[in-house]
């Protein structure tokens, strides 16, 4: 698939709002659970797969994101595109990186199959961090990078100033995933709220005020769940799309309980569950 | 009329603890007094259990005022109200909203865009605002175009020392200091005043998250506590002053910053469980409801704009208001205290 019709299926599914991400990136989860999570997720339709900045990782998610199309080609379930393979990286960790070492893994990662970057801002001296992000620009061919940002360190004036300053200095083109950050994942509304409500505040503070930043994308994370599409649009917040991290993992753990990975049958009916986070 | 434990602090604790405080903000920059007296009368009648007026003298008698009025009226019509309404009055540190004023500078372009914006009809034609008037809510900055940029603040400087005890002697039985600024040093050493100036009474503290973060804003919460003990209240703010329209979207942020305070703090430190929430700053009719649907507890609703929005073509002087009037005002304000407190 050529390079530029790539990042026009990205663009695409955020201008849709139907940009549906697992973020995989899960404390203390065993390898082969992942792996059967990227796989479902895969067959459900999700867009992208995001995953810890390690190459071990990237071939893991790579190699089962290839298992799953060629699964679903098997089963006659049509994919019509790959999805985004994503690393993800805090800003307090790239401080300590290298710039040659980081330079080396992400042109490797980008050979290994990663589409772009993400970062969890979690510092807000990014200017420590500016020729890192600049190098994430060069070696990912200007595509977009997509920063994760929550209101636990941030107040939502730093917000506004951190994205200002990510725009004008790093990289124009931005996805702005916004994090409720959740500690637990409970199936209701209560458990969302941080997240919609974070981003109306950058819809309201940013997106509705400032022309130039009127068509930054925006996605929900952190306490995301299948309620979260319903509230957002109950709340009339606008979105272009939602990434599931601990719903995905709490909600398979519940599967595997009761059901077989290895009957097709289960498998397919599992997947048509999930299908539904992303109607 | 009786309180519920003999004491108006008694009162305010079951209040509040019984999450049945509904409190109508007549406006932290408000001095206008017929307003004042008119929304406290209106709002006594619907059974409001607090008002929230501005640090003047003046004011809180404008309040008492109207209370008084309110169950002089109570009386004749046969409307039970159980206790007196509690009094606050809202003083802010430098560069919180709810304590500023508009001004309109020489860089005006004379676009008029600002005078419709205005909720509270501040800004008259010939452009100089009505400082009673103004709330501080923004709008007319939020309209004015950003080449002009024509608008600034002052602060609504009150020297709590000498104003607080006035506004007690003339009737505030708590006060509430909007926070909503970053420096928290000074912040505590304004709470400091506030605490002393009212040993015996509850204090509240106003916060948002324009200048906070989650664990700023927690910190600040911690640091009230050990000078307030069990005199603290939480006004967890959404967007100060943002109430205008009546829709989910307005109120989020309100419920948001509520449901962190309970998430982080609440739930969490059994020395906060029982610390009481307010909800204010984009409430509306839908506050509750939103609340109550994503499972977020609270101890009261504090609502402005909207509350004042919905008896405004009512206004009257007490005692000019025909009897029609007066019912449909009362009957708008009462659902609106039920919508949000007894549903």
């Amino acid at each position: 698939m050529a390079k530029r019709e790539r990042i026009n299926i990205l663009k695409n599914k955020l201008n849709n709002d139907s940009f549906y991400k697992l973020d995989c990136v899960f404390d203390n989860f065993e390898k082969h659970k992942i792996i059967s999570i990227i796989y479902i997720y895969v067959l459900a339709g999700f867009s992208a797969i995001d995953v810890r900045a390690d190459i071990d990782s990237v071939i893991q998610a790579k190699e089962t994101i290839i298992k799953a199309m060629n699964y679903a080609i098997k089963m006659e379930e049509t994919i019509l595109e790959e999805p985004f393979l994503i690393i993800s990286c805090y800003s307090s960790e790239l401080k300590y990186k290298d710039l040659d070492e980081f330079e080396n893994f992400l042109r490797l990662s980008k050979k290994k199959g990663v589409d772009f970057f993400e970062l969890h801002v979690d510092t807000a001296d990014l200017d420590l961090i500016k020729d890192k992000l600049l190098l994430v620009k060069k070696v990912f061919n200007f595509k977009p990078i997509s920063i994760n940002i929550s209101r636990d360190k941030f107040s939502n004036a730093n917000i506004v100033e951190l994205i200002k300053y990510f725009r004008a200095n790093i990289q124009k083109d931005l996805i702005i995933e916004v994090d409720g950050s959740e500690e637990k994942n409970n199936h209701d509304f209560n458990t969302t709220l941080q997240s919609v409500s974070t981003a109306d505040i950058l819809h309201k503070q940013l997106l509705k005020k400032e022309i130039a930043f009127r068509k930054i994308p925006i996605l929900l994370s952190g306490g995301t769940n299948s309620l979260t599409c319903e509230l957002a649009k109950e709340c009339n917040v606008h979105f272009n799309g939602i990434t599931f991290n601990d719903y995905a993992k709490v909600d398979f753990e519940r599967f595997v309980k009761s059901h077989s990975f290895d009957n097709d049958l289960e498998i397919k009916n599992y997947v048509k569950e999930i299908k539904k986070l992303i109607m | 009329m009786k309180t519920l434990k003999g004491s108006r602090f008694g009162l305010y604790k079951d209040l509040l603890k019984s999450s049945r405080y509904f409190k109508l903000v007549c406006g932290a920059g408000n001095e206008d007094i017929k307003e004042v007296e008119y929304l406290t009368y209106i709002y006594t009648l619907a059974g409001c259990a607090g008002f929230d007026v501005s640090a003047s003298p003046e004011i809180v008698s404008a309040a008492k005022k109207g209370i008084n009025a309110g169950i002089e009226k109570a009386n004749q019509l046969k409307i039970n109200i159980p206790f007196v309404p509690l009094i606050t009055v809202s003083v802010g540190m430098p560069g919180d909203h709810h304590v500023r004023k508009a001004i309109i500078t020489k860089d005006c372009v004379s676009c008029n865009l600002c005078i419709p914006t205005c909720p509270t009809d501040a800004i008259p034609k010939n452009l100089t605002i009505i400082t009673e008037l103004c709330i501080g809510c923004g709008n007319c900055e939020a309209a004015c175009p950003p080449a002009a940029n024509a608008i600034a603040y002052d602060h609504n400087a009150k020297e709590l020392l000498s104003i607080l005890p006035k506004c007690i002697e003339a009737g505030a039985e708590s006060i509430e200091l909007h926070a909503g600024v970053p420096d928290n040093e000074s912040t505590l050493k304004e709470w400091e005043v506030v605490s002393k100036s009212i040993p015996n009474g509850m204090i509240s503290m106003c916060l948002d998250r324009k200048h906070l973060s989650n664990d700023t804003l927690i910190d600040r919460i911690k640091a009230a506590q050990n000078i307030a003990n069990e005199r603290l209240i939480i006004q967890a703010d959404g967007i100060p002053m943002s109430g205008g329209i009546d829709d989910f979207n307005t109120t989020l942020q309100a419920v948001s910053i509520a449901d962190l305070i309970n998430k982080r703090l609440k739930n969490k430190e059994p020395g906060f469980k029982n610390l009481p929430i307010l909800i204010s700053g984009g409430t509306n009719s839908n506050t509750g409801n939103l609340a109550r649907k994503c499972g977020v507890k609270f101890n009261g609703i504090t609502i402005g704009t909207h509350a004042r929005k919905i008896i405004s073509k009512y206004q009257n002087n007490p005692s000019k208001i025909n009897d029609n009037q007066l019912n449909e005002a009362i009957k708008k304000a009462k659902e609106l205290i039920q919508m949000n407190i007894n549903a």
